[in-house]
């Protein structure tokens, strides 16, 4: 994927440029809120990361703003620092995708360009969710595994149909509670691992072999076993 | 009259209960007692001034008259003292009339304006003087003494309706009379010559005007005390009042200031007084700290923040390490759970971290940035949901608790999601095997209430207000997992909604409430 990154903080930026390239993004970075708002508009992305807070230019998000004006649909992710928590829903509202507050896992940004990114494949109406063996049938709100009806409360049903959405591909803990539960807050993680573990063993228990997979440090992942990895 | 006075007593028990009430409420009140010192004082140098002036008036004036009664009594002796033949000193009762037929005939004017004399024997029957008769009944011989007498005047101002233009008028007098016994009197003189008895002289001043003027003067006194008590009284409540309604001012800010709004300030009244000048001298003191303060928690986040870079920077190093390692597969199980135990570790740190600063955020913010209508009953229902595996996982029963109605408070969604479960990540921490957690939302008067309540160990309520201060740990919960930020963080989440945050004792266990919320109309 081709990727812009416009960071003023060179550390962040070279940061942000190895991850992503190691992941195998190709990244152009700039440091300069105006010079990125040039490119932006005259390039093509794959997806955008954007440093809130940028020298010559009052408010990141004014970029955001004019490039979805010019309905460029180019998913967006937020960089801001610390604290401003409340600036979330502003960077929603005016269009961005994901909203990362500093400092982050580079882990995390990773999983949050990817599923951003995939949110933007065009966009079929999926009534149906297939992992291998495993389906979801979003009408009927039904899953099965190898012809077994799996019965889930909502809220795994919730995780597993995210899970299910990014399959193959990491989903963080924080990712999982944003957007299952839909509120911003900082709990030990262990808790949301508590809810995996209830999903697992409804999911995965009985079978012969798992789907959903952890991934030391960074989240979860579901995919067919074999391509764990 | 009947009525008047049942309204005075009326009006007077009114007067004493408010009083009482007054004194209870202010028992401790220094107000209070310099309006009761002031009082007394008052009172005090009053009675002292009436006591000078009676002093220096009548007490002189009625010594100088019994001077001169005595005076006059002992030349009256002295003047009609002879000596008999067996050289004893005798009073002739002759010489004795006659003087005072001669000194009574000298003073021009009644007996009202100069000395008054009478001589008579025992039983009454008088021989000299300017008075009709001996007041015997009155009369003392070992001390002065009052009497009543009556003087018989022309009426100058009615001269028809008297009797001849005559009237009776009572005058008091103050006198002293002398016994002269027989065996120390000669009733004959020269050619006069009088029955011999026991004789009573009597000499006097009319002191009717001075006594008048006293019991006028003691009337005054009497009235004048009491306006001065009810006065006093009065002003002393008024002092107290006023000064205590000033002082309640000072005390409200303080207690404001003490929960931790440090915006607020004095008002003074522009008068300067020593109480603006309290209020001055204060309110400059709370802007120091309040600067003082603002600098403390702008340096702790910078620190936070200052750290939080690095750390990161650390934590991602370790998380390549670890990916690198896995992908070439060089390295041993064991040094890769090294690695992973440290970016446990430099999680839980940024973790500490980030929560120092959103307590941080959460306290500097201002109001009504982000509030929106919550159902409250999704609201509960989230949290719960969400901590109920691992309340299974500890083996803690979770229940729930909701008024039927659905309500929908005005909140910060984010913030109050967080504090909620904070307090039931706390109570499912602390509770032990097999216990309940309990979550309530309740709807009352005054708001929405949200209630978390455990069967745990409990918080010992001199720490209920230490919990909430950032890093606060009971030595009881250091063994366990936490930072010592979650109840700060609910206190401040709570104090940006201007909810209460309360802890009670659950018995065992803890309850903690949040109210309360606003209730969206």
């Amino acid at each position: 994927m081709r990727i812009l990154v416009i960071e003023d903080d060179k550390d962040t930026l070279s940061f942000i440029r190895t991850g992503l390239e190691e992941a195998g993004h190709v990244v152009k970075g700039i440091e300069h809120g105006d010079a990125g708002l040039k490119v932006a508009r005259t390039e093509q992305f794959d997806a955008i990361v954007l440093d809130r807070y940028l020298p010559n230019i009052k408010d990141g998000l004014e970029i955001v703003r004019i490039l979805r004006a010019e309905n460029n649909t180019t998913p967006i992710l937020v960089l801001s620092s610390l604290g401003d928590l409340d600036h979330r829903v502003d960077g929603l509202k005016v269009g961005s995708d994901d909203y990362l507050t500093k400092p982050f896992a580079l882990s995390e940004l990773l999983a949050r360009v990817e599923a951003i990114v995939r949110r933007y494949e065009p966009a079929k109406i999926r009534t149906e969710l297939c992992v291998d063996e495993l389906h979801m049938d979003l009408l009927k709100r039904e899953v099965w595994r190898a012809n077994r009806k799996i019965l889930l409360s909502n809220r795994e049903f919730q995780i597993l149909e995210y899970l299910m959405r990014n399959s193959g591909e990491v989903v963080t803990r924080s990712m999982l509670r944003e957007k299952v539960w839909n509120y911003h807050f900082d709990t030990h993680t262990g808790i949301i691992d508590t809810h995996m573990s209830r999903l697992r063993g409804k999911v995965d228990k009985a079978f012969d072999y798992p789907l959903i997979h952890t991934v030391r440090g960074r989240g979860y992942k579901i995919c067919r076993d074999d391509q764990f990895q | 009259m009947n009525d008047q006075t049942r309204f005075g007593d009326s009006f007077f028990q009114f007067g004493v209960r408010k009083i009482r009430r007054f004194i209870q409420t202010k028992r401790k009140s220094y107000s209070l007692l310099l309006g009761v010192i002031y009082a007394i004082v008052l009172i005090s140098s009053l009675i002292f001034v009436l006591i000078f002036i009676y002093h220096s008036s009548f007490a002189r004036q009625l010594s100088e008259i019994d001077q001169r009664i005595s005076n006059e009594l002992s030349k009256l002796i002295r003047h009609s003292t002879v000596i008999n033949a067996q050289n004893q000193t005798i009073i002739a009762i002759p010489k004795l009339v006659e003087t005072i037929q001669r000194k009574v005939s000298r003073q021009s004017d009644s007996p009202t304006n100069s000395t008054i004399f009478i001589l008579a024997t025992r039983d009454g029957q008088r021989y000299a003087g300017n008075i009709s008769h001996l007041p015997l009944k009155q009369v003392q011989f070992d001390e002065l003494f009052e009497f009543e007498f009556s003087v018989a005047e022309r009426d100058l101002e009615n001269l028809d309706s008297a009797v001849d233009g005559v009237i009776e008028s009572k005058h008091t007098g103050r006198a002293q009379a002398l016994l002269l016994k027989q065996e120390f009197v000669t009733s004959v003189w020269r050619r006069f010559s009088y029955p011999q008895s026991d004789y009573v002289l009597l000499v006097g001043r009319d002191v009717t005007d001075i006594e008048e003027l006293e019991s006028l003067l003691f009337r005054v006194f009497v009235l004048s005390l009491i306006i001065t008590l009810v006065l006093a009284i009065v002003g002393a409540v008024l002092t107290s009042m006023v000064i205590s309604r000033r002082l309640v001012k000072i005390n409200q800010t303080c207690r404001m200031v003490m929960e931790g709004n440090f915006s607020h300030r004095i008002k003074t009244n522009g008068s300067h007084d020593g109480f603006d000048q309290l209020a001055d001298n204060f309110n400059d003191m709370l802007s120091q700290i309040e600067v003082l303060m603002e600098e403390i928690r702008r340096v702790s986040d910078n620190i936070a923040h200052d750290l939080i870079t690095p750390l990161n920077r650390l934590r991602n190093r370790l998380e390549k390490l670890a990916l690198e390692s896995e992908k070439a597969s060089s390295m041993q199980a064991q040094d890769q759970q090294s690695i992973e135990a440290a970016i446990q570790d430099a999680d839980a740190m940024l973790s500490t971290f980030k929560a120092l600063l959103r307590i941080s955020k959460v306290e500097s913010k201002s109001l009504t940035d982000n509030i929106t209508e919550v159902n409250s009953q999704e609201l509960i229902n989230d949290v719960f949901e969400y901590y109920e595996p691992y309340a299974e996982e500890r083996d803690v029963l979770m229940e729930r608790i909701i008024d039927a109605a659905s309500v929908n408070i005005l909140a910060d969604r984010d913030l109050i999601f967080q504090a909620i479960a904070n307090l039931l990540d706390n109570a499912i921490k602390f509770a032990p095997a097999k216990s309940r957690v309990r979550i309530e939302g309740n709807k009352h008067e005054k708001g929405f209430e949200i209630v978390v309540c455990d069967n745990g160990p409990g918080i010992p309520e001199e720490y209920h207000e230490k919990v909430c201060r950032r890093f606060y740990r009971l030595d009881s919960s250091r063994t366990t997992a936490g930072n010592g930020l979650g109840l700060s963080l609910v206190s401040a989440v709570a104090r940006y909604h201007s909810l209460e945050l309360v802890f009670e004792d659950n018995q065992p266990g803890l309850k903690a409430r949040l109210r309360y919320f606003q209730i969206a109309s």
